[in-house]
């Protein structure tokens, strides 16, 4: 099961929202808000495929500017392989 | 106290206080910090940087003895062996190329140390390494498309004019400047990462990701 | 998965994240940075001679941010990787900030009374002692103009010696000489705009695409917007300029000076020239020949110019047939010829750009004169578009070390003290008796370094440069400035540095916008700037510990300003007016994103001598040489010989070593090598070899090699890989590395006319290490 660390630029104005909205227990947890307007958020999902869908639809998200990759673990993905 | 600590106080509290992992934590957050987020951001997908030579992951896994001769035949100290959070088999060797990359040494001392074939003897010349290709993940970021005459990392390739070149183009911001642009040959960059770390920026823009396969098609050109 | 594991994992990821968000610093507080509460000003960059114009960021008290500026003429918001790590550059951890005197082995601090009445009584006594020619200050085209305007004053005005010389005499020395001698006027009659309007450019000895970076962008962005637009580098190694260029011509090294007389050879054989040209603006004249090499203490020099017709000039240049040249250089016979018939062709029009290959030349005058000599044949000259064109590596190597005149022989605004009508001048303008201003220039940089090796001059102060860095055969001078007796030596500087080092005292200066400054640039662009940020800790701008000295020396006198820099520069200004290098009232200069002079009645001057642009030049004149008035108003077409370099590699040393430039790391590095990211860029100096030499010596790329010439030996490492590549028989080391002096190896040997060292050529051999 892959973890993520992502950085997640939002618009100023929309913050605080985004900070509600993309919060998902379980799935996307938003662990950090900076001064700067990013998201500090954790990913976990069942596949590398899952995880993939789940930063393009956060990429979607209105507001969203960028989420940037920071960490990524798939030891277990390697694993199975 | 700035916003930036006290946010870290809250992942502490959130996190790491439950388990009981202070010293990978501790590894995480000196240094390990920048080393972790440069091994691992450039590609989400799981991408390590092997030594020259290194077969495909998967039979780089089987092959890999865990010897450590190659991390003692690098004259530079490039070549380190996978620690317990470095998500990955522990013991396998690998690089980090934005603090010390592959500096391609000509008679390729790594793979000539392997015992057992996880580096492929039959690689003899720098220029047959592929190790990954390096790719500009950040244009906005970069600086010489931005027009600013920096090309660091062009001008420090160990193939340069051949793995990058310079793509001149006009700058309509200016007007009467030059955009310098650094381009990535796939086919000659061997993904020796040097790129990678002599990037000015906080981030690198450029960084080694897997070289993508050929994809065969029935178009010709 | 164990639960802990886990939750490791997240939490690592999430640390990860923040990390990468916050540049790796958690507890970073310059997230905030972006939001404002920013103010901006305007200043030239710090670096090389371009005078790129940069905004400075400042919030509270600090240098946060920096951009190019979009309204500066010279880069329109551009800089190169330096310029944008400008607001580090003052920030290293070891900034100097207190004043140090030596006591033994050790440095300690010392306030600046005592430091300032240490320095003055060291002044007196000497003075007292061994007269005003015992003392000595040497300084920079990095000095703003009031600076380098108030060392000068205090020297020559109130000390009474002509005792003063930039470090621009190692950089561009024989620019000054070649523009002298030929126009009778220091600095070119082109700028910048040439790199954009003409279509042919011939670069000589200059790595544009390194050390002139955002100049190289405007150069190469006029080809792709025109075809037929030709850059050909004349080199002596592969550079990313002759990558770029569209022919790279290599060539032995010294033998540019009969290239070019080669190519005035054909011109003149094949009728090229345009002889209405030739017949108003030219005059012909030759000097001395083998002149030597200035390798014996207290060399002198004076050349003897006789006039000489055109014919007698043919005579001249008939020995220098393509095919003797190609012998000489290496260049093919037809190669020359097809040079010289781009230079000559009617439908082009022709620039010639140079730095360093020129200028640190035993022949640098003569070098520079041949290359004007090729443009004065075809009237390639004045013109928009088409010029000759010195580039310089300093911020105001021409401000303040060429126009305000801080050499030895040199007053403001191209006067010279030998000169009894510019001394009156002067000490009329500085307010003190005639006689004051001593007619006999004294040392230049390399005799100065001698004499205080010696013990001729006694106490040596230093301002903005690194001498015991630069200085051509270093080992002699270092040894010499610490060979103790009286001699006394003060470095004023921002950071430690291989000459903070030898002294006896060391000053903490202000630097760039830590003080209010005035920079001109290589296309006669003045440049000023406010201070911005105050210095740290006690570091004091060096304009003050200058006149501090005055006033402690009893010429306080000298400098009766309130607002120093303006009423300074107000005073200076009064030696340019009407001498075609008018200068700006200062105000003006606080508004503009600086001017080129000669600026008269607001206006400044693109191209000088020249119609329609240059106020001096009256209608129908066309051109006018105007400055030279002693060859009535003519330039000098000078026939000067093929002369060998000073040294030249035999069977025990039997390499050329050049030395110069890396973009990433300016001069000696003290300012680029505090920048993290410019360190990682390019760390240390390495030695750039050809790939079939080393083979020869069994050196690999990343070996160690040892280059030894007969004035030191280094360890470097070996590059075959590298962005530049040595022709056979050569080597190149960049010259910035503290740890790796290559300096120690040139030789001192300089050009008799110019005094400038040839750090460009002698002879190393290479061991495998």
């Amino acid at each position: 099961m892959p973890i993520s660390g992502v950085v997640i630029k939002c618009q100023m104005e929309r913050l605080g929202e985004l900070e509600r909205e993309l919060h998902r227990p379980g799935s996307v947890e938003i662990s950090n808000v900076l001064g700067d307007g990013s998201l500090i958020a954790v990913i976990e999902s069942a596949s590398l495929e899952e995880e993939i869908s789940l930063v393009k639809n956060i990429m979607a998200v209105q507001g969203v500017l960028d989420v940037r990759v920071a960490y990524h673990n798939f030891e277990d993905q390697l694993m199975a392989e | 106290m700035s916003g930036a600590e006290e946010e870290t106080k809250r992942v502490s509290r959130r996190h790491f206080l439950k388990g009981s992992l202070a010293l990978p934590l501790a590894l995480t957050v000196a240094g390990g910090l920048l080393t972790v987020p440069s091994l691992r951001r450039a590609d989400a997908r799981g991408f390590y940087l092997r030594p020259p030579g290194a077969l495909a992951e998967k039979c780089f896994l089987g092959a890999c003895i865990r010897c450590g001769k190659c991390v003692q035949a690098c004259p530079y100290r490039a070549i380190r062996l996978a620690e317990t959070d470095a998500g990955v088999a522990i013991g396998t060797p690998f690089i980090i190329a934005r603090e010390e990359p592959c500096q391609l040494c000509t008679d390729l001392p790594c793979i000539k140390s392997c015992p057992s074939g996880a580096l492929d003897k039959g690689v003899t010349e720098v220029e047959k390494v592929r190790m990954g290709t390096a790719v500009i993940i950040d244009r906005e970021n970069c600086l010489s498309i931005r027009g600013l005459r920096c090309e660091v990392c062009y001008r420090n390739c160990p193939l340069i004019d051949r793995a990058i070149t310079i793509e001149p183009r006009h700058n309509p911001r200016t007007g009467v400047h030059t955009i310098m642009e650094p381009v990535v040959h796939r086919d000659k960059c061997v993904g020796c990462g040097i790129c990678e770390k002599s990037c000015v920026r906080e981030q690198p823009v450029i960084v080694v990701q897997r070289t993508p396969l050929p994809q065969q098609d029935a178009y010709e050109f | 998965m164990a639960l802990s594991r886990r939750d490791f994992l997240k939490a690592s990821a999430a640390a990860a994240a923040l990390a990468a968000a916050t540049g790796g610093r958690l507890g970073a507080t310059d997230v905030h940075a972006a939001e404002g509460g920013i103010r901006w000003g305007k200043a030239p960059c710090r670096f090389c001679g371009t005078g790129c114009g940069v905004l400075v960021g400042v919030k509270d008290g600090r240098i946060v941010a920096t951009k190019g500026d979009p309204a500066a003429p010279v880069n329109k918001g551009l800089n190169c990787i330096k310029g944008y790590f400008l607001s580090k550059v003052l920030y290293g951890k070891d900034r100097l900030t207190k004043p140090l005197i030596r006591k033994g082995n050790k440095m300690v601090e010392a306030s600046w009374d005592e430091a300032m009445d240490l320095i003055a009584s060291k002044f007196r006594e000497s003075i007292a002692k061994h007269g005003p020619d015992s003392v000595a200050m040497f300084g920079s085209g990095q000095w703003t103009v009031f600076e380098g305007y108030a060392a000068a004053k205090l020297f020559k005005a109130g000390i009474g010696t002509n005792n003063i010389e930039p470090n621009a005499r190692f950089c561009m020395a024989s620019a000054v000489t070649g523009f002298m001698t030929t126009f009778n006027s220091d600095e070119p009659m082109g700028c910048y705009d040439d790199l954009d309007l003409g279509d042919t450019y011939f670069l000589w000895g200059a790595n544009m695409a390194e050390c002139h970076p955002v100049l190289f962008s405007r150069l190469i962005d006029n080809r792709l917007k025109n075809p037929k637009v030709k850059i050909i580098d004349f080199g002596t190694r592969f550079t990313r300029t002759s990558q770029m260029a569209d022919k790279y011509i290599r060539f032995n090294p010294q033998t540019d000076l009969a290239l070019l007389n080669a190519i005035a050879h054909i011109i003149v054989r094949d009728r090229l020239y345009d002889e209405n040209f030739i017949r108003k603006h030219v005059v012909f004249k030759k000097g001395k020949t083998n002149i030597g090499y200035g390798l014996e203490d207290k060399f002198k020099f004076a050349d003897d110019p006789k006039p000489m017709t055109f014919d007698e000039y043919r005579e001249f240049l008939k020995p220098y047939t393509p095919e003797y040249v190609s012998k000489l250089s290496g260049v093919p016979a037809k190669t020359i010829e097809e040079v010289a018939r781009l230079y000559a062709d009617k439908s082009r029009k022709v620039n010639s750009l140079w730095t360093m290959g020129f200028n640190q030349h035993v022949r640098g005058t003569w070098v520079n004169n041949l290359v004007y000599n090729v443009h004065l044949l075809t009237g390639k000259i004045c013109k928009p578009g088409e010029n000759p064109m010195s580039l310089t590596g300093q911020p105001s190597a021409c401000g303040t070390a060429r126009e305000v005149g801080t050499f030895t022989h040199r007053l403001p605004a191209d006067m010279v003290v030998m000169n009894e009508e510019h001394r009156k001048k002067a000490a009329e303008i500085w307010g003190v008796p005639a006689e004051k201003i001593p007619a006999k220039p004294t040392y230049h940089a390399t005799e100065m370094f001698r004499a205080l090796d010696r013990g001729d001059i006694k106490v040596l102060w230093v301002q903005v440069t690194n001498p015991f860095q630069s200085a051509p055969n270093l080992s002699r001078y270092r040894k010499g400035a610490r060979k103790g007796g009286d001699r006394f030596i003060i470095v004023s500087d921002i950071y430690p540095t291989r000459s903070t080092e030898l002294a006896d005292v060391v000053l903490p200066s202000a630097s760039w916008v830590e003080k209010e400054g005035f920079f001109g640039n290589a296309e006669r662009r003045g440049q000023q700037w406010f201070k911005m940020v105050e210095p740290p800790g006690e570091a004091r701008n060096d304009l003050w510990q200058t006149m501090e000295l005055a006033r402690r020396l009893g010429h306080g006198n000298l400098f009766p300003y309130k607002y120093v820099e303006k009423e300074m520069f107000e005073e200076y200004r009064k030696f340019t007016l009407g001498q075609g290098k008018d200068l700006a009232p200062y105000e003006a200069y606080t508004k503009a994103r600086g001017l080129r002079w000669p600026v008269v009645n607001g206006k400044e001057t693109l191209w000088r001598y020249t119609e329609g642009y240059d106020p001096y030049v009256k209608a129908g004149e066309g051109v006018k040489f105007y400055k030279n008035k002693p060859n009535d108003y003519k330039a000098v077409i000078w026939a000067r010989p093929y002369e060998p370099a000073a040294e030249a590699p035999d069977r025990q040393y039997p390499f050329w070593l050049c030395t110069g430039r890396v973009l990433e790391q300016w001069h000696t590095g003290t300012m680029t090598g505090r920048v993290p990211e410019l360190k990682r860029a390019y760390g240390g100096a390495v030695c750039e070899i050809h790939p079939e030499d080393a083979k020869r010596l069994k050196v690999k790329h990343g070996d160690k090699v040892r280059v030894t010439s007969r004035r030191g030996s280094i360890v470097l490492t070996a590059d075959l890989r590298g962005r530049g590549k040595a022709e056979k028989g050569n080597v190149f080391v960049a010259f910035f590395d503290e740890n790796k002096m290559i300096n120690e190896l040139c030789i001192d040997a300089y050009c008799p006319i110019s005094g400038e060292p040839d750090y460009k050529k002698c002879a190393v051999k290479l061991e495998k290490a």
